[in-house]
C-alpha cells in the first residue's frame, strides 16, 4: 500500500549516509589528496597521506557511523518499546551506565589485560542502569516518571564516574570526566573500531525482526499481547540489544548526548509515526547527525578541543525541551 | 593558680616570631633551617644544602617518578605548602618556585617569613643561573660550581660523539600535548642531537599538536614522558594509537622518565644521555 | 471455533476475581457478558485471550486446550477490543487497520495481495475508506472506536471479544457499533461482548451471561436472565413500572436513520 514512502526515504538517507561518510574522508587539519592516499594504500605502499586516511580519518568515520547508528536506531527501539518518545539511551541511563561500566574497567586497567573488557564494562553497566530505571518507573509509565527515574540514575552514574575518576591512579583521569559525560570520537583508532564493533553488530542482530512487535504495541500491552507478540521475550530482547550496542559504543566514544533522542524524533513523521520503520531509518539517521557533527567538529581551529558530544547536545538540548513542552500540552 | 583561658600553641609561636623579626631582617648568617614548598626548588635544595640545613621538603619530594632526589628526600620531614604548618617549623628561609602562587608568597611575607623564588628554567643558561641563585643564598658556592661543571662536562662528551646527520623527534604527550621552543624537552633534544619538529611547526612551550599535522611532519623517532607510568586512562592509551608506530618505521616510542626534566637541574643531563643513545642505527 | 471454559479461577494482586465461572461460546454465536463493575468480566475476557493464563485443561477450543495453541496462531483466531483502547502514536487510519495483519505475517514476510483485499473489505465494511490517511488522534470518538474494531476485524479472527466497546458513544454509533459485531457473527465467527447498556444487550446478543462476584449469576436467553430477580440481585435496581414487562422495559425503541444507513453490506 505505502511501501514506496519508506524505501525512498531510506534511499535518500543511504545515499545522504554514504556522501557524508566519503566527505568525512576528506576533511581534517591537513589537506591530504584522498585518491592519491588510496591508490597508496591498495598499493601498501606507506607513505604518510595514507596513513592518515587508513589510520586516523578511516576508523574516526567508522566509530562515527556505527556510533551514531547504534544511537540512533537503539532510541527508536526504546521509545517503540516504552511508547514514550523521551525514551533514549541518554535519558533512560543506558549510556551513563555504560560509561560507568567502561570507567571501571579502563582507569583499574582490566582493560589493558583483556581487550573486550572495555565493552563488557559497557555493556554490563548499561543493561544495569537500564533496568534499574525501568523497574523505578515501571512498566506504563508517564514521561514524567520515566525522566525522573532517568535523572536520579544518570545522576547517581555521573557522581559515582566523577568519584572513580578522582580516585584513579592516572594523573590524566580528572580531565577525561567531559570525554565521559559529552563523548568524543576524536583520536579513535582502527584498535578503538575493532573493540566496539562485536557488540554493537550482536546489538544490532537483536534488533532485527522486531519491528513488527513494535509496530503491534502501539496499540498497547495487552492487544500486543493478544496480536501474537511475545512481551516478556521482547522486553528482554531490546533491553539486551541496547545494552550490547550502547555499551560497547560508549566504552570507546563516552555517552555521546541527545542523538538517540532527536533522531527517531525527527524521522518518525517520514516513516508515518510507525515504530517498526522507524528502526533502519534512525540507525541511519544516527549515523547521518554523529558523521556531520564530527566533520563540523574538526572544522574548528586547530587546537580547540570541541568534542564531538557538546555539539550533539547542543542541538539536541532544545529538542528535549520541546518535547516536553509538547507532551505537557498533550497530558495535562 | 587556673589558667583563665588556654593560648594555643600557633599563636604564641606567631608572637614569638613578631618578636624575632628585627633580628631576622639582617642576612649575616647562612641560612639555618631552610624549607622548600615546591618540587623543583625541592631538587636543588637537596643537591646544595650542607649537612643540617634543610628543615623541610614537600611531600611530592618523595614522589619517586617525580623526584629525582627522591631518595634524599626521605630522610626529611615533609610539608603541604600550608601556612600554619610552615609557620611552625621557623625556617629562616623559604624556597618557592616560579608556579607558586603570587598571592601564598605575599601571605609568608606578610607573616615576616623570608622567601625566595627560584625562577622556572628552559635552557641550561637558566640551569646554571638557579643552581648559582640556590648555591649562593644557602651559601654553599663551591658546591654549586661542582655540579655545573659535571652537568657541562656529561653533556659536552654526547655533544662529542653525535651522529652528523640530526634526526627528526617529536616529543608527544598524552592529551596531544608537545614541547616546543622554550621548553626543557627541547633544549635536551637539541643537545642530543635531535631536531624538534614541534619547534619547527610553530609550537611555542607547551601546546597542543594534532594527530594529522605530527603525522604529515613524519618523525622519525617518538619521545613520551607521561605522568605515573602503569596507570590507565584514556589519555595514556591514546599514546598507542597504530599510526603512531607506523609513521616511525615501527620504532617504539621511547618513555624518558620526566624526573630529569620536570625541574631544571643538572639532572637534564640524564635525560640528554638518554635522547642521545636513541638515535637510528644507520647501516 | 467453540469456546468451552471451565470452573474458571482468577486471583489479581491476592484478590479473588473469577471464582468458578465456567463459559461457553458456539460457532456463530454473539454472547453478551453482563454484570456491575467489578464482577470480573474484564478478567474473563483476559483470561481467554490468553493476557492471563488458566490451567491447561480448563479453557478448551474444539475440545483441546486453548493453550496449545502458539501465541501466534491464538492471535489469528481470537481477536481482543480493549477498554479504551488508543494509540500510541499518531498513525494513520489505514496504518492502524493494516495491523490487524500481523499475526497472519512472518517476520520478515511483507503483506500480500490477499491481505490488502482483507484491508480493503474491512475499511468498506466500517465505512473507513475515506479516513484511511487521517491521523488517529484528529478523529472522533465514535470514528476511533470504528477503526480500532477495523483492526480487530482484519484479523479475521473466528473469535472476537469486546470490552465495552459502546461505553463511549453516542446512540447512533452504539448501533453502529453493535451491527458491526454482529456483522461478524453473520460472517461465521463468534462474538463475546461486555456490556453495560442492558437494552443493547438484550436486542443483540443471542445469550447472555450475567456475572456477580466472581461467579455466573444466570445465562442464557436474555428474557430468562434480565429478569426482575436477577437485575435486583445484581444491579439492585427494579423496573420502575410494575406492569412493563420485562421485554417492554429492553427493547430497542430506536434505530439508525435513514442518513446513517450503511450504503452497503459486503
Amino acid at each position: 500500500m505505502d511501501t514506496r514512502g519508506p524505501l525512498l526515504l531510506n534511499l535518500t538517507l543511504g545515499f545522504v549516509l554514504t556522501g557524508l561518510f566519503l566527505f568525512s574522508l576528506f576533511v581534517g587539519s591537513n589537506p591530504v589528496p584522498v585518491l592519491q592516499a588510496l591508490m597508496d594504500s591498495i598499493n601498501r605502499d606507506p607513505s604518510v597521506i595514507s596513513l592518515i586516511l587508513t589510520e586516523v580519518r578511516l576508523p574516526r568515520a567508522l566509530i562515527a557511523l556505527i556510533t551514531g547508528a547504534t544511537l540512533g536506531v537503539c532510541g527508536a527501539a526504546m521509545q517503540g518499546l516504552l511508547r514514550n518518545p523521551l525514551a533514549s539511551p541518554g535519558l533512560i541511563g543506558s549510556a551513563s551506565g555504560a560509561a560507568l561500566g567502561s570507567v571501571i574497567v579502563l582507569y583499574t586497567g582490566w582493560s589493558a589485560v583483556f581487550w573486550l573488557a572495555l565493552p563488557f564494562g559497557g555493556m554490563f553497566g548499561s543493561l544495569l542502569a537500564t533496568l534499574l530505571v525501568y523497574l523505578l518507573a515501571g512498566r506504563d509509565s508517564g514521561s514524567t516518571t520515566l525522566i525522573l527515574a532517568g535523572v536520579a540514575i544518570n545522576t547517581l552514574a555521573l557522581s559515582l564516574i566523577s568519584l572513580l575518576l578522582n580516585l584513579a591512579p592516572s594523573p590524566y583521569a580528572v580531565k577525561e570526566m567531559v570525554l565521559w559525560m559529552l563523548g568524543s570520537i576524536a583520536h579513535g583508532s582502527m584498535q578503538d573500531f575493532w573493540v566496539m564493533l562485536p557488540g554493537t553488530l550482536l546489538g544490532w542482530f537483536l534488533l532485527t525482526g522486531t519491528g513488527r512487535a513494535l509496530d503491534a504495541l502501539t496499540l498497547g500491552e495487552d492487544t500486543a499481547t493478544t496480536m501474537g507478540i511475545n512481551l516478556p521475550r521482547l522486553r528482554w530482547r531490546i533491553f539486551l540489544a541496547t545494552a550490547f550496542a550502547v555499551g560497547s559504543a560508549v566504552s570507546v566514544t563516552g555517552a555521546i548526548g541527545f542523538v538517540g533522542l532527536v533522531v527517531p524524533h525527527l524521522l518518525r513523521p517520514l516513516v508515518g509515526f510507525q515504530p517498526g520503520r522507524l528502526l533502519t531509518a534512525s540507525a541511519m539517521g544516527g549515523a547521518i547527525l554523529l558523521l556531520a557533527a564530527d566533520i563540523a567538529v574538526r572544522l574548528f581551529p586547530a587546537g580547540t578541543e570541541i568534542k564531538v558530544g557538546v555539539l550533539t547536545s547542543l542541538v539536541g538540548a532544545p529538542f528535549f525541551l520541546h518535547l516536553i513542552l509538547k507532551s505537557r500540552r498533550w497530558q495535562p | 593558680m587556673p589558667v583563665p583561658y588556654k593560648i594555643p600553641v600557633h599563636v604564641l609561636h606567631f608572637l614569638l616570631l613578631l618578636l624575632l623579626l628585627p633580628a631576622q631582617a639582617s642576612f649575616a648568617e647562612p641560612p639555618a633551617r631552610v624549607v622548600s614548598i615546591n618540587l623543583c626548588s625541592d631538587q636543588l635544595l637537596l643537591m646544595l644544602a650542607r649537612p643540617g640545613q634543610i628543615a623541610s621538603v614537600s611531600r611530592l619530594a618523595l614522589e619517586p617518578n617525580s623526584s629525582y632526589m627522591a631518595s634524599e628526600a626521605g630522610r626529611y620531614p615533609v610539608n603541604d605548602a600550608k601556612l600554619e604548618q610552615l609557620l611552625l617549623l621557623e625556617p629562616d628561609l623559604i624556597l618557592a618556585e616560579g608556579f607558586t602562587s603570587p598571592s601564598f608568597v605575599r601571605l609568608l611575607k606578610h607573616f615576616g617569613l623570608r622567601v625566595e623564588i627560584v625562577p622556572n628554567s628552559f635552557d641550561l643558561r637558566g640551569i646554571r643561573r638557579n643552581i648559582r641563585l640556590v648555591a649562593t643564598l644557602l651559601s654553599n658556592q663551591s658546591q654549586g660550581e661542582a655540579l655545573i661543571s659535571e652537568m657541562d662536562l656529561r653533556i659536552q662528551r654526547v655533544a662529542d660523539h653525535l651522529p652528523a646527520a640530526r634526526s627528526k623527534a617529536v616529543f608527544y604527550q598524552p592529551r596531544g600535548y608537545t614541547s616546543g621552543l622554550d621548553t626543557l624537552q627541547d633544549t635536551a633534544l637539541n643537545h642530543a642531537g635531535w631536531r624538534n619538529l614541534s619547534k619547527e611547526l610553530g609550537v611555542n612551550g607547551y601546546g597542543n599538536i594534532e594527530l594529522e599535522s605530527l603525522l604529515v611532519a613524519a618523525p622519525d623517532q617518538l619521545f613520551s614522558s607521561a605522568y605515573a607510568p602503569g596507570t590507565h586512562s584514556v589519555a595514556q592509551h591514546r599514546l598507542s594509537h597504530p599510526a603512531l608506530n607506523r609513521i616511525t618505521g615501527d620504532r617504539p616510542m621511547i618513555e624518558i622518565p620526566y624526573r630529569y626534566w620536570i625541574c631544571g637541574g643538572p639532572m637534564i643531563a640524564d635525560a640528554i644521555e638518554i635522547l642521545a643513545d636513541s638515535h637510528p642505527v644507520t647501516p | 471455533m467453540r469456546l468451552v471454559g471451565k470452573d474458571l479461577h482468577q486471583h489479581l494482586g491476592g484478590q479473588p476475581i473469577l471464582k468458578g465461572v465456567s463459559i461457553e461460546l458456539r460457532e456463530g454465536e454473539m454472547l453478551g457478558l453482563i454484570g456491575p463493575n467489578g464482577a470480573g468480566k474484564t478478567t474473563l475476557l483476559r483470561l481467554i485471550a490468553g493476557i492471563l493464563t488458566p490451567p491447561r485443561e480448563k479453557l478448551l477450543a474444539n475440545g483441546e486446550p486453548l493453550a496449545d495453541l502458539s501465541q501466534s496462531e491464538r492471535g489469528r483466531k481470537i481477536a481482543y477490543l480493549t477498554q479504551e483502547g488508543t494509540a500510541h502514536w499518531p498513525i494513520s487510519v489505514g496504518r492502524i487497520v493494516a495491523l490487524g495483519r500481523l499475526p497472519h505475517l512472518g517476520t520478515w514476510q511483507k503483506p500480500g495481495e490477499k491481505d490488502d483485499h482483507v484491508i480493503q473489505r474491512v475499511l468498506n465494511q466500517t465505512g473507513l475508506s475515506g479516513l484511511t490517511d487521517r491521523s488517529f488522534p484528529t478523529l472522533s470518538g465514535g470514528e476511533k472506536a470504528r477503526v480500532l474494531l477495523a483492526r480487530a476485524l482484519t484479523i479475521e479472527p473466528e473469535i472476537l471479544l469486546a470490552d465495552e466497546p459502546v461505553a463511549a458513544l453516542d446512540p447512533s454509533h452504539q448501533l453502529e457499533m453493535m451491527d458491526l459485531l454482529k456483522m461478524h457473527c453473520r460472517q461465521g465467527g463468534s462474538v463475546v461482548v461486555v456490556l453495560h447498556d442492558l437494552r443493547l444487550a438484550s436486542h443483540y446478543c443471542d445469550r447472555l451471561q450475567l456475572l456477580l462476584d466472581g461467579k455466573t449469576l444466570a445465562t442464557g436467553d436474555p428474557k430468562r436472565v434480565l429478569t426482575p430477580g436477577n437485575l435486583e440481585q445484581a444491579y439492585g435496581i427494579r423496573i420502575r413500572e410494575n406492569n412493563t414487562s420485562v421485554a417492554e422495559a429492553f427493547a430497542m425503541t430506536w434505530e439508525l436513520g435513514n442518513s446513517r444507513q450503511p450504503d452497503s453490506e459486503a
